[in-house]
């Protein structure tokens, strides 16, 4: 059977974050019940038509940490059910600093989540003001130590950079805050700025500004201060400790299928991409009518060409495995993609090491104009 | 035929060439004192404003000297800077005699010595001027010493006047009338007419100004270019006054103008000789030096619909100066254009100034530079104008470049800042002497002409609190160490932007070019990588931002299909941006660059 990476997504909130575009409900015992029901439903219709074995699973948000320890406990039973987990099969949390008790981390530890992820995103609280989260550095130093009190040693941290009023010296401290912590990965992105949200209007008025050049001279010094704590830049945005490299992450940049559970998550089985209704209620119906939402580009061979190309950029070390991309299309990348290769790397974009071709450091700024290249022209 | 004397006047710039011109014509009554208007013969408003001559012109004055008989004068102008040395050579080809007008003060000055040199070797009788006598610091006899010196001429028979105020003008015409010999009579000779300059009149055609050396030639008759064997039917012929005033015919030892309704310039060229179609001469006479351009650069309209008026007004200029050369060039960058040779850099501004002015025009000019000798692997040798179009460098074995010799006069006080410039600027040092009066200092080099095309001369005058004249002549190729550097915008070369540089140069140059077209080109959708590459080492880079959206968004839940409809909205824009003309270099940015001063390469 084929093996892949199961994602359940949790659209709950207790506020919107102001950078925040994504679909987002308050949560009520109400419709987390409801959410609950169906999510089991799809579990099992998803099981039969699209078998899987899981080697990882991961509960995104929104925010998962909002499910009862209870709940979350009986999705990963009907997922180990549909799905037969893996016996090292790695099963990620997402959590905001505020919800995690220490009873939580010991519930999930026992229930058999060995990684949480912390959405820190800042510490410093006119940052944290400003992204409108709900917590404090110091109740994400209490959520760390909690989960590592439970037993869970693979803890990852999200942070966020190029925010307004965010100077390079602010970015420092702060990774030199979470570096204190003995996690095992640090998730680092740019703040992107949304059409329709609190940050916008915020911008757009004047209140708040942001500095371009700061981002990426805060993009350019973070895998500097990280690799002195040993920490490796394995992909664009992530950098993880020795063996701590994130499994579920992986999945999605190689191309491994994977299952996207409950509203607006996205899957990708054999070579077809879909997603699901984003609205919690059109979710809900669309669960028994089966109706997702294909992506049919996806299933074209430029589009997966290309597709392979910049996500395999993404894992900065692997880069584009010439063997493999023969092996799956048939013809060397050289050949179809002759033309940007040569440019880029005359702008000292990309480097070629023989068998595979990566980013080079200075490239990772321009990442995005650099995997458009890739993509077939649109007439 | 004798009471017919040909001459010019040669002299520095300043030393009073434009003004002792006028009095000779307020003298001769050429013109009347109520039309007099500063600098006659210097027609072009450009010339008057900046008190240099530019093109050469021609004027027919009576002149009744003391003895009681008449002569016809015909005064030949001259330009005095070197650019103009070309000019200087028709001149002569087309007189007897030149007045030397020096500066009483100043004394003779390189180029002067240079405009001499040129007319003894066409044998022209010289009657030294020394002129500004009326000054405070004149002192006529160290200029007459310099002159037996320097010259080797004899300094007793030199004539003291003010053209200013006037005094000491009649002499000179006695002098012209006594010293200067009269064309050889040789009316009976099948006509040969040297043109010796042109001018383009959008009623008439092309005048040609021509000095009748044998036979004579009428309105009515056919005519043959020498050159060409094209045949003309002359329409009209006549002299200057110095306004074109019609006569019967022009004989042997006459200047003056023809017309034949010929339109382009082409079929008229300065240099030729006419003959009579029917009864043609033997020989052709010797032409004059030609002009060779040594600096080249190229010129594009800042509107693109102005091509056609740039073509124009180009075409329109090389009919009254045949050093101008140029040829259609395209530039990614700049759309199209001219690649233009020039006699030099005054010559070169002069251009630009009259095509703006004259016609309106505004231009954007690349970087000045020179032509190349370029020593080819395979033996051949190719002249290599535009550093884009340099072969590569396996195909090349060696390049040479246009050294010149650089006269540098100053006060002894600033021999040290003269030095330190020349020598940043790869010059050899030649000769240093000490002038009559103990102070003034005259230095010789021998240097890159590439290399004092940049504010070489701006540096000079101010390092030298202006005191330094400087002068320099051609004197041939040398082999040099150089490279061609590219600029790449978006990883596309900017040919406008190519240059040849010293390889010691290279690295410097690079980094200061990326990163003044960093702060001066605007952002885009899209990130804009700028570098400088010597072949395909990239030996300087930057990049230039993109406005915000660049930055890589957080892949949520592993939507791949949403980033990638990012990317594609993303690439549509940047597409457009492409066909918009991709991206567009400000001329801001391109001014910049190209007058990148070399005032930190000290």
């Amino acid at each position: 059977m084929t093996t892949g990476g199961i994602y359940i997504h949790v659209p709950f909130c207790r506020s919107k974050c102001h950078y925040c575009s994504f679909y987002s409900v308050v949560s009520s015992d109400k419709l987390v019940e409801l959410y609950f029901d169906n999510l089991v439903k799809e579990m099992n219709i998803a099981a039969k038509k699209f078998p899987l074995q899981a080697s990882t699973l991961y509960f995104g948000g929104g925010t998962p940490s909002l499910l009862s320890s209870d709940q979350i406990n009986r999705i990963i039973d009907v997922a180990n059910d549909c799905f037969g987990l893996k016996k090292d099969a790695e099963i990620t949390v997402e959590a905001n600093p505020e919800t995690v008790s220490l009873s939580n981390a010991q519930h999930w530890q026992q229930a058999g989540v060995n990684r949480v992820s912390i959405g820190v995103q800042a510490t410093g609280q006119r940052l944290l003001n400003i992204l409108g989260r709900r917590h404090s550095a110091q109740q994400a130093d209490e959520a760390v130590n909690r989960v590592l009190q439970a037993g869970i040693k693979n803890i990852n941290v999200d942070l966020m950079y190029g925010l307004p009023a965010q100077q390079p010296e602010d970015w420092e401290q702060t990774l030199q805050f979470c570096l204190d912590w003995p996690v095992t990965h640090i998730s680092a992105y740019p703040l992107q700025v949304e059409e329709n949200t609190r940050m916008k209007e915020m911008i757009d008025a004047g209140l708040v500004t942001i500095n371009d050049d700061s981002i990426i001279e805060m993009m350019l010094m973070t895998p500097k201060i990280l690799e002195k704590k040993g920490f490796r830049h394995y992909e664009i945005s992530n950098f993880s400790q020795e063996g701590y490299i994130c499994q579920h992450n992986l999945v999605y940049w190689q191309l491994v299928p994977y299952l996207g559970l409950g509203p607006a998550a996205a899957s990708y089985y054999a070579g077809i991409r879909w997603s699901n209704d984003v609205d919690l209620d059109m979710w809900s119906k669309n669960i028994m009518d089966q109706r997702a939402n294909i992506d049919y580009d996806s299933q074209k061979n430029e589009i997966r060409m290309a597709e392979f190309c910049f996500l395999s950029l993404r894992l900065l070390q692997n880069g584009i495995s010439k063997a493999e991309f023969k092996n799956k299309f048939g013809l060397a990348v050289d050949s179809i993609y002759h033309q940007q290769l040569q440019e880029l790397s005359m702008a000292g974009w990309i480097v070629d090491k023989g068998d595979r071709i990566c980013l080079t450091e200075i490239a990772i700024p321009w990442a995005n104009q650099i995997f458009m290249m890739f993509l077939p022209e649109n007439e | 035929m004798n009471d017919i004397r040909n001459f010019c006047i040669i002299a520095h710039i300043d030393h009073g060439k434009s003004t002792l011109a006028d009095r000779i014509l307020e003298l001769t009554g050429a013109v009347d004192s109520r039309d007099m208007q500063n600098q006659l013969l210097d027609s072009m408003d450009l010339e008057r404003e900046r008190g240099i001559t530019i093109k050469l012109q021609a004027v027919n004055m009576l002149y009744k000297a003391s003895n009681g008989q008449s002569y016809r004068l015909n005064l030949i102008d001259t330009p005095g800077h070197v650019d103009f040395s070309y000019e200087v050579s028709r001149s002569l080809a087309a007189c007897e005699g030149a007045l030397l007008v020096i500066d009483a003060a100043q004394g003779i000055e390189a180029q002067t010595l240079a405009n001499v040199y040129l007319a003894l070797e066409d044998n022209l009788t010289i009657i030294p001027v020394i002129n500004k006598i009326d000054l405070p610091g004149a002192d006529p006899e160290r200029v007459k010493k310099q002159l037996e010196e320097e010259i080797g001429i004899d300094a007793s028979e030199a004539l003291l006047i003010s053209a200013k105020v006037g005094t000491g003008i009649k002499e000179v015409l006695e002098a012209v009338v006594k010293r200067i010999p009269a064309p050889q009579s040789t009316g009976s000779h099948p006509l040969r007419a040297l043109i010796f300059d042109s001018h383009y009149d959008s009623y008439r055609g092309v005048i040609a100004y021509i000095r009748v050396v044998d036979g004579e030639v009428r309105a009515g008759e056919k005519i043959a270019m020498m050159s060409t064997g094209d045949k003309f039917e002359v329409s009209e012929v006549g002299v200057f006054t110095p306004k074109m005033e019609r006569t019967d015919s022009l004989k042997a030892g006459e200047v003056g103008y023809l017309i034949t309704g010929v339109k382009e310039i082409k079929n008229m060229r300065v240099g030729d000789t006419i003959t009579h179609a029917a009864q043609p001469a033997e020989h052709p006479l010797p032409g004059y030096r030609q002009a060779t351009p040594m600096v080249f650069c190229g010129l594009y309209p800042t509107e693109g619909p102005d091509y056609e008026v740039l073509k124009d007004a180009l075409e329109k200029l090389q009919l009254n100066d045949a050093s101008l050369i140029y040829e259609p060039e395209t530039s990614v960058a700049l759309g199209f254009g001219f690649r233009c040779g020039f006699l030099g850099l005054l010559h070169m501004e002069i251009i630009q100034e009259r095509l703006e002015r004259e016609y309106e025009l505004s231009l954007i000019a690349t970087a000045p530079g020179v032509a190349y000798r370029v020593n080819m692997a395979d033996g051949s040798v190719n002249l290599v104008e535009n550093p884009s179009l340099m072969p590569a460098a396996k195909e090349r074995k060696s390049i040479e470049e246009p050294y010149v010799r650089a006269t540098i006069h100053a006060p002894d006080d600033y021999i040290g800042n003269i030095m330190e410039i020349t020598r940043s600027r790869r010059g050899i040092f030649k000769d240093m002497q000490y002038g009559s009066d103990g102070k003034r200092v005259t230095l010789v080099y021998e240097i890159p002409l590439a290399e004092i095309l940049y504010d070489f001369f701006d540096q000079l005058k101010s390092r030298t609190r202006g005191y330094a004249s400087f002068d320099y002549e051609f004197i041939g190729y040398q082999e040099s160490d150089l490279v061609k550097l590219d600029i790449l915008v978006n990883t596309e070369q900017v040919d406008a932007l190519s240059m040849i540089v010293h390889k010691d140069s290279a690295y410097y140059r690079g980094r200061q070019i990326v990163a003044k077209l960093r702060k001066l080109l605007p952002r885009k959708q899209f990130a804009i990588p700028l570098q400088a590459a010597i072949g395909f080492k990239i030996i300087a880079r930057e990049t230039i931002s993109a406005l915000r959206k660049d930055v890589l968004s957080k892949c949520y839940g592993g939507d791949i299909s949403r980033k990638r409809k990012l990317l594609e909205k993303q690439r549509e824009g940047k597409k457009r941006m492409k066909q918009l003309g991709n991206v567009e270099i400000p001329q801001e940015a391109f001014l910049a660059v190209l007058q990148l001063d070399d005032s930190k390469r000290k």
